[in-house]
């Protein structure tokens, strides 16, 4: 599912997982209607294989093991019930990662999010972020402040960045257009920059 | 100075897909340069964030839960069904009875069994609905759910379809 033309900026050592990007392939669609067919180690391969993106991708979402945990569980629960209405449309990890993005957006909508979440865009001139810092203090912060990242532009940078879809696999799991994608990608590209370097500054 | 960049031709820019004339506006654009370097620095610090790692144990029982959820969820379901026949048999009796049974006469206009209006106490269909449709002790002791709401609200769509399909059989293709 990598995009072709130019190597992806956006591409990370740790997303570079064959079940994030790669297509399905033979074995993935015999896996699927194996598991149609009602055939439940089927569907513990496709856990096997999708686990780990789809509990980042929740993880990514709540900042939190625990409820990554829960979360990951309901997206693999709910995409159990509903195989048997997959029609291989798209690839599976995208019909997937719909219903994990889903189970993500419902669970935040239905509790108060620990930390405030910020406005469309923030205003310029924050301080810049030092540049000596330790990187797990780093990644903590950054990972906190995707947690407050307005909703769209969330789901858009985790999907970008972190999974190295294609804009127009986001647009799919989204549904949304592809404009709409890149927009939300660069306003949380920069409204996280700014918000790092706002933390970083105070 | 041409019109600025849009969004997502800035992004295009940082993604070094944009066209000629894009790079070209971002070169000579002071405002449109500093939001790609911005954009630009946000991907760099979001690069460098990564989740931390469960260890090889925890997939093992990550997977051992989902496993053991479906198997619940399936037991639960195989619960549900009597109660789902149970209902299905309700409601083919209520689609029924305006065929088999006479309703009450107000103002001389015959009124089907479904109708709105009150129930008349002569109404023979009522008696066969009250034995028909199940309380809510009957579906808390089959299928564990507290009323006929809660048990439609928990089926799936392959449980609809599939009681929708034993509601077909039982009426016999009278319209719903």
């Amino acid at each position: 599912m990598t995009a072709a033309g130019p190597a992806s900026p956006f591409l990370l050592a740790s997303a570079a997982v064959p079940s994030a990007s790669s297509p399905g392939g033979e074995d993935e669609r015999e896996t699927v209607l194996a598991c149609q067919r009602g055939q439940r180690e089927a569907f513990d391969r496709l856990v096997t294989r999708y686990q780990r993106d789809v509990y980042r991708l929740c993880y990514r979402y709540v900042n939190n093991h625990h409820d990554a945990n829960d979360l990951a569980q309901d997206a693999f629960l709910r995409a159990y019930r509903a195989i048997g209405r997959f029609r291989g449309d798209s690839a599976f990890s995208t019909w997937l990662y719909r219903i994990a993005v889903n189970v993500c957006l419902n669970f935040r909508a239905a509790r108060k999010p620990a930390a405030e979440e910020l406005p469309e865009s923030l205003p310029d001139g924050v301080a810049p972020v030092a540049e000596r810092m330790e990187r797990e203090e780093e990644s903590r912060r950054v990972r906190e402040a995707v947690t407050r990242l307005p909703e769209k532009q969330r789901a858009a940078l985790i999907l970008k960045v972190y999974h190295d879809l294609t804009h127009d696999e986001v647009a799919r799991i989204l549904g949304c257009s592809v404009g709409t994608v890149k927009a939300n990608v660069f306003h949380a590209l920069a409204n996280l920059r700014r918000l790092v370097g706002a933390e970083a500054g105070a | 100075m041409s019109k600025h960049l849009s969004e997502p031709d800035l992004l295009d820019v940082l993604e070094g897909r944009a066209s000629g004339g894009a790079r070209a506006h971002v070169g000579d654009c002071a405002a449109c340069r500093a939001r790609v370097e911005e954009a630009s620095g946000g991907l760099e610090r979001a690069r460098r964030c990564d989740v931390p790692e469960p260890s090889t144990l925890y997939w093992e029982a990550f997977r051992a839960q989902v496993g053991r959820r479906i198997r619940d969820e399936a037991a639960r379901r195989r619960r549900v069904w009597p109660a789902v026949a149970a209902l299905a048999a309700g409601i083919a009796v209520v689609v029924l009875l305006p065929g088999t049974v006479r309703g009450p006469r107000i103002h001389g206009q015959r009124l089907p069994a479904w109708s709105a209006l009150p129930a008349s106490e002569g109404d023979a269909g009522l008696l066969v609905l009250e034995g028909m449709a199940p309380t809510p002790e009957d579906l808390r002791a089959v299928a564990g759910c507290e009323g006929v709401a809660d048990c439609l609200a928990d089926l799936d769509d392959e449980e609809s379809r599939a009681l929708a399909a034993v509601l077909r059989g039982e009426i016999g293709g009278r319209s719903l």
